[in-house]
């Protein structure tokens, strides 16, 4: 199916906010549930994604004539997985704080479903500028929704933003335990998701 | 058979170049984990056996510990890590005993995923300050609602808290009877 | 004894979708039916114990001995891609409604975050051979009820009214989060 071929602004703000990763195309959760909670962390994941997204969608359109059909699957995951490694691997080595923080969810990244997904979709049919823009899109999207899902649980689990304290200067405040944890994420994407469909339906229609 | 080479070929080379790239990163890399490794272990070991100046593994029992001495090179004592389970998940700890073992210096949690502000107080120096100087008997007792008592190796649980603490007392008594101190 | 507590942990106690958040695409995308549900958990329990038991070998007999640990990430995705690829071929031959009423999330047990979650995991924790495998069991029988019970509840939901904004993964969401909520009731058992 032909596609129209969008102005290239629209080509990296469709991956900010109307085809949004998480919001929309609604593609790797599992990072964004486990390491949100607090704002660095999800900062910090969302970066490492991106840096994968960005370089493997390169690497794949750079290649794709000589790519064959079948093995493409095979082809895009040993890039993915390369890159992932190479994300660990200098995080472990200059931030090991942040690095322990995200613990196995690094390595995850090559699972997660928003890479491969692009790759497929997108990087393997479309030119390198164009695609370079819709990775940067998709990737800033990603940044977006994990950092304010961060803040988010941090300021009601911890009372803190970004480790600056907040909330829990107020003496009396009692941090939401339950929103670190993994209900607490299920129930702010769930409703946040709500939230943005709702305020969505409302300017649309 | 010509395409299943070509399939064949462009995996193996694909394969091929991201070990080698890989291999460099990694060259560089590892290094830099190592140390940061050391550093943490130095910190863990210092902590616990305070006054220690240089340290160096052992075996005890089929368990790996820290002889440390002291700046005149006289053993000090032992630093020895352990792990356990948690109330949610593996807590990883180290604590320092004196060349007897009959009385532990000191106790740092290295690692946990216990609950913020609850469970997570244990690596709070409100709790790992109850270990030191602690006498140690036939082992180190948790109480609950009771005053602890360091001469006969009782510990209270942080309120709210009392799995988590108990996991902590339990883990260190376990590594003690391996290592052959009580 | 061990075995069967490390069985528990893995499926009940820290659930791999409710705890550790893996398998989510396929948890909010195919727990609309139970049939299907059931069906996707069978094959990613099939899928979670090959991979462990191939993944643990090659760790442990080629990638550790030659001191190549930072192939771990790339091979074990390889196994994996490569058994899904395989289980698609038999089971299509075997059955080819299920086949049908698997569709796209066949191939998508591959990026299914629980399996590589699950080979790491065991490799991070250092289990040994029957150990990892038990593991395996565990988590894809956890992975298999958590989608099973979010199954039973969206049939349910099916004829309730759920405000429009909330309706698709918005109120999945929640419905994980209560379940989430649920399952936490079960930590401090192993210990």
């Amino acid at each position: 199916m032909p596609r129209h071929a969008l102005p290239l602004s629209e080509e990296f703000l469709k991956g900010v906010w109307k085809e949004n990763p998480i919001l929309v195309q609604v593609l790797g959760m599992c990072p964004t549930l486990a390491v949100t909670n607090s704002a660095i962390n999800g900062m910090a994941m969302a970066l490492a994604t991106s840096f994968v997204l960005i370089n493997s969608s390169l690497f794949v359109t750079l290649l794709k004539s000589l790519i064959p059909h079948q093995v493409r699957m095979g082809t895009y995951m040993i890039i993915i997985a390369a890159f992932v490694t190479i994300a660990d691997l200098v995080l472990a080595a200059e931030f090991p704080v942040i690095s322990k923080a995200l613990g196995p969810y690094v390595p995850l990244i090559v699972v997660n479903c928003i890479i491969l997904g692009r790759a497929e979709a997108f990087a393997s049919k479309q030119p390198v500028g164009r695609t370079l823009l819709d990775a940067m899109g998709n990737g800033l999207g990603f940044l977006m929704i994990l950092t304010s899902l961060g803040a988010v649980r941090e300021f009601f689990g911890f009372g803190s933003v970004f480790g600056l304290g907040l909330l829990n200067q107020w003496p009396s405040f009692h941090p939401w335990v339950v929103m670190v944890g993994p209900a607490g994420a299920f129930l702010t994407l769930g409703s946040g998701l709500g939230l943005i469909n709702y305020l969505a339906r409302k300017g649309g229609a | 058979m010509k395409t299943v080479l070509r399939l064949v070929l462009v995996l193996t080379l694909t394969s091929l170049v991201a070990a080698a790239a890989l291999a460099e990163v990694y060259t560089y890399a590892q290094p830099k984990i190592q140390r940061h490794k050391e550093a943490a272990l130095k910190r863990a070991i210092f902590q616990v056996l305070p006054g220690t100046q240089t340290y160096a593994d052992t075996v005890m029992h089929g368990k790996t510990v820290y002889a440390c001495a002291g700046p005149d090179g006289a053993r000090i004592g032992y630093a020895i890590p352990a792990e356990g389970n948690g109330y949610q998940g593996t807590i990883s700890l180290m604590f320092g005993v004196t060349p007897d073992m009959r009385k532990v210096t000191g106790m740092s949690v290295l690692g946990h995923a216990e609950t913020p502000g609850l469970g997570a107080k244990i690596e709070e120096a409100s709790f790992t300050g109850k270990f030191a100087d602690l006498n140690v008997l036939n082992g180190i007792e948790l109480v609950k609602n009771a005053p602890p008592d360091k001469a006969t190796g009782k510990v209270d649980a942080i309120t709210g808290a009392t799995i988590s603490s108990r996991a902590a007392v339990r883990i260190i008594n376990a590594a003690l009877a391996q290592v052959g101190g009580n | 004894m061990e075995l069967i507590l490390l069985f528990i942990g893995a499926a009940v106690i820290n659930n791999f979708v409710l705890t550790y958040f893996l398998g989510i695409c396929p948890f909010l995308g195919v727990s609309k039916q139970l049939d299907t549900a059931v069906s996707m958990g069978m094959a990613v329990i099939f899928v979670m114990t090959l991979t462990a038991a191939i993944t643990w070998p090659i760790n442990h007999l080629v990638l550790i001995p030659y001191n190549l640990p930072f192939l771990k990430y790339v091979a074990f995705i390889l196994v994996i891609a490569s058994l899904v690829q395989l289980v698609e071929m038999f089971i299509r031959k075997v059955s080819q409604p299920l086949y049908v009423a698997l569709g796209i999330y066949l191939p998508l047990i591959t990026t299914n975050c629980a399996i590589l979650g699950l080979a790491l995991f065991a490799d991070l924790r250092g289990y040994r051979f029957v150990q990892t495998l038990v593991f395996a069991l565990g988590a894809g029988t956890g992975f298999t009820l958590a989608l099973v019970i979010m199954a039973g509840i969206r049939e349910e939901l099916e004829f309730a009214e759920v405000p429009g904004a909330l309706r698709g993964p918005g109120i999945t969401l929640i419905v994980a989060g209560i379940l989430a909520l649920a399952f936490m009731g079960f930590a401090g058992l192993g210990g």
